[in-house]
């Protein structure tokens, strides 16, 4: 039925660009932290040395005071960060005030299967992530490109960008993955390492030393992680500031996103286009933005194409704008990403990105009304004296309805209902005698036609190219 | 001097009326917080079932198992159940039980309101789940709500949700969420005002603090839920245009209102759970909790910036890019106090002498996957990143994780902890461990793959997916999961029944704690205390076992 | 006995001390919950002045000096009144305290007669537009409140008349009192938001 027609793997993105753009961050953040643990040292250094700061010249008796002053309070304060409270003897652990029962459960905890038990626990979920890292490694890489359009099918991958946008937000999530992977890995080695070095066996009477706090230690756990909370705060600012929208400059391709209850209406202004659920781009011998405003006739939708650009929702009563630039030819997948009603999991998108001379021809046959095909009338005439001309819109015919989406092209699409079905004469009979049995809740109704009327409607409807 | 006449256990004991009764018309907050925990844990059984006939249909694609109808319903019920009806109940009522004994008081500062918190969450769940019946009103649409737990704007309003299953949704959210905010007075009072002698506020236990800091939480958060659910009710009864985009409404003061209250839930969720963890961790490692104060200044640090953060779970919405960053800053600063926490609790547990009962287990696994959700966090507090993975299954694995991962996994360590003490029974560590064991494998097995399939582009709320797109291994592996999961669940269940049935007697402090609950009777006696205690440390318990080394001179 | 300890409201005789008593923390509690849930509506209020697409527009909004006037001198006799009690004189307390019912009676009756203006002259109603949807909800959910304080004070009042009420009373009388003060205060707020700013 569906099945791999739909779709196919994609051409893998150069990963030692990739990486190298990751390091470059890298070594660009351990400047930064060198840089701030060298200003720690020294301060430090200087707060924690015995001897008042060299160069400071106390004249005179009020001097003297003063710098004694200076001298306790630092004193105070370098005790303050050196303390650590913990109690270095043994306390006994008296015996339990208790019946049988709880020295049998004690015995009953210590029979029970030793540590090792827990630490294969963390070593599952760390065997786990990173059998998970194998695999998403191993779909990068891989990826035997078989385009079944003449255009390659991308799948909507969050890290293979295909877009300038996209593309720096693959950068900035590689940085990301770097700090937030050392942090998991120094943490649960910690986790680890705390479980498997623990005092075993030995004098179970006295109870193990008890460390109530360590001001350096608690110091350094909070400025630490403050230090890389700052570095991506700057960083996620940088970013964001460029990606956001920008104004379209002169001659630029502006679209016109429109979503429904459960379809995406694409008009482009300045070409005169009006179709749905399929967005197409032009590629030049330069990537150049395209810039998609973005509003809804009924409630929340998101646009959502992960190869090329983050999402941004539609939002009644308001126009947002997003642009995109894609790099290469093909065909991107892409669906709704707020929830928006039954038919949410079907309202898909396709975006297709092809070369300039191909784009200029889609655009001259979006423009023309409906081909006038000889043999269709009794098509034609069910489609425009029936209720579909009340919703559905196909130029060079009477119909001229707004609800549902345009017709002329109807053939031009890959897909059916938003990508709900693929785009030929089984699903389409299928979709116009009940669309429930394809969409189960989609906004159009029934018609209850005869076969005849239903197959003269069809044939019509597959000569709208 | 009127002494106090308890039935002895021999006689003919009271009739099953007057149990009944006695359950019914109870102000003891030992009684209403068993009554929260076992409400609560039915809720969580629902949510469980609701969650279950979710992953069957996601097992494959284009599956044709439910409807699109029925899986909408499925997941908006999953989602209120889960947070309104399990989680928030669930840590109130071990609020409830444990606050008065940990700090040395008989009740509560107000018993009636106290039952009354609780009636209110009971009769507000069950008229939410009463939707399911009776939601279909005049027009025959609807039954359960199916807008998503957190029923954004216009697709809530009367034109794109007819019937009424949104109204079931607010009044029975109303009525519990009032519940809830007595509850929080009623904590917060009850520790600022009912402590025993000698225990300052820097003396009290963790847990105490959390609650505290929780109830402060909710008392703030919880009316900004209520506005806009009144609103919503305005809008869809008496045709007001709060949210009512034609007439110039705004779809986004729903979402400002709703998240400023979402936000500081998910920590009233979580703190609870971190009081739990810093209260089992010390004493299975036979350690002081390291840092008292630094958790204390975080836990208050992490109450305020709660409230600043709200806009991150907006940021596809299409604020403007210093607003962005503003909350972006914000939600990385939470993460600054939350992972302190999370290093004072491995710096107790280093260097001591750990014992893997099965408490322990669930706290190690709490920390492990609690990290694990908080650094996922961190990246979704990147706001570009997160206009990749907002509203995909990344996300929602982030979030379960935390709140999964992260406070079940808690409440189950403290389900443990605490039995013998509500109950004078201990729960079956072997049992335990089987549970452990068949959820952490489950869990981990559901949760993460969830990650991956949220990368590869699949959005969250959707009722099925197209074949050929790589989606299919990650959502078998999670349904598989599910099945570990039940099992576990079920496990627990039969220890429970076993135990409350035959389980041996503890006896009032089975695990060698040091907190003051410690020192009553298992189960405490109606008043819990004969004589109100006086303390000088934070571990009063400790100072009575080791009276030549008292805590004190230390803290 | 321990028992009556438990009973006397107070910080607990065996108890640690904290300044507030639990019944201050609990109408402090109530108050910045409420308070929580007033700022809601009133942002909504200030983010729709001047989005409606329709009319009625503020400018038929009549400012309630006398309705204004009243509800916050009842402030100023709820104190004396408390002061009364404190003070043993219950008389005196009985006179304030009735004044202060009917000076918050006399807001309400501004109130309604606003309202009947408005809907059946001017043709505003909760769902005539954004602003009749904002003004009704604020103002609504005050006089809702001033309702509630309302039929506590009736209920004070009439133990009052049946019984005695003690000076040993007073902080519970006190608790009403504040409640009263908060909803003064949210009218001030109700106030400056409707009348100056919206306008």
């Amino acid at each position: 039925m569906h099945g791999t027609s739909l779709v196919s793997m994609d051409p893998a993105a150069s990963p030692t660009r990739l990486v190298s753009r990751a390091a470059a961050h890298f070594l660009q953040i351990g400047e930064s932290l060198a840089i701030a643990a060298n200003v720690a040292a020294y301060c430090s250094s200087r707060f924690l040395s015995a001897s008042p700061t060299p160069g400071v010249e106390e004249i005179g008796r009020a001097g003297q005071r003063e710098a004694r002053r200076r001298l306790a309070t630092r004193a105070r304060l370098v005790s303050f960060l050196r303390t650590t409270r913990h109690r270095r003897g043994r306390t006994v652990r008296p015996a339990f005030p208790a019946e049988e029962t709880d020295t049998s459960r004690d015995r009953e905890v210590r029979r029970a299967r030793p540590a090792s038990q827990a630490g294969s626990a963390h070593l599952r979920v760390r065997v786990g992530w990173a059998a998970v890292a194998l695999l998403t490694a191993l779909l990068l890489a891989a990826g035997a490109a078989h385009a079944s359009d003449r255009l390659p099918v991308h799948l909507p991958k969050v890290l293979v960008p295909a877009s300038t946008p996209a593309a720096t937000i693959r950068e900035l999530t590689n940085l990301l993955f770097l700090i937030t992977g050392a942090i998991f890995v120094a943490v649960e080695g910690t986790l680890f390492w705390a479980i498997w070095r623990r005092r075993r066996g030995g004098d179970e009477e006295r109870e193990p030393p008890q460390v109530y706090g360590s001001h350096p230690v608690e110091l350094a756990w909070t400025v630490a992680p403050l230090i890389v909370v700052a570095v991506l705060f700057l960083v996620t600012s940088r970013v964001v500031f460029s990606l956001k929208p920008r104004t379209p400059h002169a001659g630029a391709l502006r679209v016109e996103v429109v979503g429904h209850q459960w379809w995406w209406e694409f008009r482009y202004p300045d070409l005169g286009v009006v179709t749905a659920n399929e967005l197409h781009v032009p590629l030049g011998d330069t990537p150049r933005p395209v810039f998609l405003s973005l509003q809804t006739a009924d409630v929340i939708h998101s646009f959502w194409v992960p190869a090329l650009a983050g999402k941004t929702d539609l939002i009644p009563n308001r126009v947002n704008q997003l642009w995109i630039e894609p790099h290469e030819p093909g065909v991107y997948l892409g669906q709704c990403a707020e929830y928006c009603g039954t038919q949410h999991a079907h309202m898909r998108l396709r975006v297709v990105v092809e070369p300039e001379a191909d784009f200029r021809r889609w655009v001259v046959d979006q423009r023309q009304p409906a081909p006038r095909v000889p043999g269709v009338d009794v098509g034609r005439a069910v489609f425009t004296s029936l209720t579909c001309a009340s919703c559905h819109t196909i130029r060079g015919t009477d119909a001229d309805g707004t609800v549902g989406p345009d017709l002329t092209h109807l053939m031009s699409r890959a897909t059916l209902g938003a990508g709900a079905a693929p785009n030929d004469r089984a699903h389409l009979l299928a979709w116009i005698e009940d669309p429930a049995t394809v969409k189960p809740g989609a906004r159009m109704p029934a018609l209850r036609l005869d076969e005849s009327q239903l197959a003269a409607l069809v044939t019509y409807l597959r000569t709208l190219h | 001097m009127a002494s106090l006449e308890l039935p002895a256990r021999s006689s003919i004991g009271p009739s099953l009326g007057e149990r009944l009764h006695g359950w019914t018309t109870t102000v003891d907050h030992k009684r209403l917080g068993l009554l929260y925990i076992g409400t609560a844990l039915v809720f969580f059984l629902l949510a469980g079932l609701e969650s279950t006939a979710m992953r069957a249909q996601l097992v494959r694609p284009e599956s044709k198992l439910l409807s699109p109808e029925v899986y909408d319903r499925l997941f908006t019920m999953h989602g209120t159940t889960m947070i309104f009806l399990f989680g928030m109940p669930m840590l109130f009522g071990f609020g409830n039980y444990l606050v008065p004994l940990m700090i040395g008081a008989r009740d509560l500062a107000f018993p009636r309101l106290n039952a009354l918190g609780y009636w209110l969450f009971l009769f507000g769940g069950m008229i939410l789940y009463f939707s399911y019946l009776g939601g279909e009103g005049v027009v025959g649409a609807g039954t359960a709500p199916s807008a998503g737990w957190f029923a954004y704007a216009p697709l809530t309003g009367h034109a794109f949700s007819r019937g009424h299953s949104i109204d079931y949704w607010i009044l029975g959210l109303l009525v519990s969420g009032f519940g809830t905010l007595a509850t929080a007075v009623n904590l917060a009072t009850t520790l600022l005002t009912e402590r025993c002698r000698g225990m300052s506020l820097r003396r009290m236990p963790i847990f105490a603090w959390m609650i505290l800091v929780t109830s402060f939480l909710a008392i703030f958060a919880l009316p900004p839920l209520t506005a806009a659910q009144i609103m919503l009710l305005f809008d869809r009864t008496l045709s007001a245009h709060f949210f009512d985009v034609l007439q110039g409404g705004s779809a986004l003061l729903w979402q400002h209102l709703f998240w400023f209250f979402g936000h500081p839930e998910v920590y009233i969720l979580v703190l609870p759970a971190f009081g739990f963890i810093s209260e089992i961790v010390p004493v299975f490692s036979r350690k002081v909790i390291f840092g008292y104060s630094l958790m204390v200044a975080a836990t208050v640090a992490i109450g305020f910036i709660s409230f600043g953060v709200w806009a991150h779970h907006m940021f596809a919405v299409g604020l403007s890019a210093p607003l962005n960053a503003v909350f972006s800053g914000a939600s990385f600063l939470i993460a600054v106090p939350t992972g302190i926490k999370v290093f004072n609790w491995l710096a107790t547990m280093t260097g001591g002498r750990i014992r893997f009962a099965t408490p322990m287990l669930f706290c190690i696994a709490f920390v492990a996957q609690f990290v694990f959700g908080g650094l996922t966090g961190v990246m979704l507090a990147t706001v570009p990143f997160d206009w990749q993975v907002t509203d995909s299954y990344f996300v929602v694995a982030h979030f379960h994780y935390v709140l999964g991962g992260g406070t079940l996994f808690a409440v189950m360590a403290a389900l443990y902890y605490w039995f013998p003490k509500m109950t004078g029974r201990m729960l079956s560590e072997r049992l335990g461990r089987w549970h452990f064991w068949l959820f952490v494998v489950g869990f981990n097995l559901t949760f993460l793959p969830m990650h991956v399939s949220g990368l590869l582009g699949m959005p969250r709320r959707i009722y099925t997916y197209p074949a050929g797109l790589g989606w299919e291994p990650w959502n078998l592996a999670a349904s598989a999961g599910v099945l570990l999961q039940a099992a576990g669940v079920v496990v627990l269940l039969v220890n429970i029944a076993r135990a409350l049935r035959s389980g041996e007697e503890a006896g009032p402090d089975p695990w060698d704690a040091w907190t003051l609950e410690w020192s009553t009777s298992s189960p405490p006696p109606p008043y819990n205390f004969a004589v109100r205690p006086e303390v000088s440390s934070r571990r009063p318990l400790w100072d009575r076992k080791h009276p030549e080394d008292p805590d004190g001179r230390h803290e | 006995m321990s028992e009556t300890a438990l009973s006397s409201g107070s910080a607990c005789v065996q108890g640690q001390d904290f300044p507030l008593s639990r019944r201050q923390v609990g109408m402090l509690g109530l108050i910045a919950s409420e308070s929580a849930f007033f700022a809601c509506f009133v942002v909504a209020y200030l983010l729709y002045i001047g989005r409606s697409r329709t009319g009625p527009y503020p400018d038929v909004l009549e400012v309630p000096y006398v309705a204004t006037v009243c509800l916050l001198s009842s402030s100023a006799t709820i104190t004396l009144a408390l002061r009364a009690l404190r003070e043993g004189r219950s008389r005196v307390f009985l006179v304030w305290w009735t004044l202060t019912v009917a000076l918050g009676v006399a807001f309400l009756v501004g109130t309604a007669l606003e309202w009947h203006r408005l809907i059946v002259r001017e043709g505003l109603t909760i769902s005539t537009n954004l602003f009749g949807t904002s003004f009704y909800s604020l103002v609504g959910f005050h006089a809702a409140h001033v309702t509630v304080g309302l039929l506590l004070l009736v209920t004070v009042a009439a133990i009052a008349l049946r019984a005695r009420v003690e000076p040993a009373h007073a902080e519970r009388v006190e608790m009403v009192t504040w409640y009263w003060h908060f909803v003064d205060a949210v009218w001030v707020v109700v106030f400056t938001t409707v009348y100056w700013v919206g306008r």
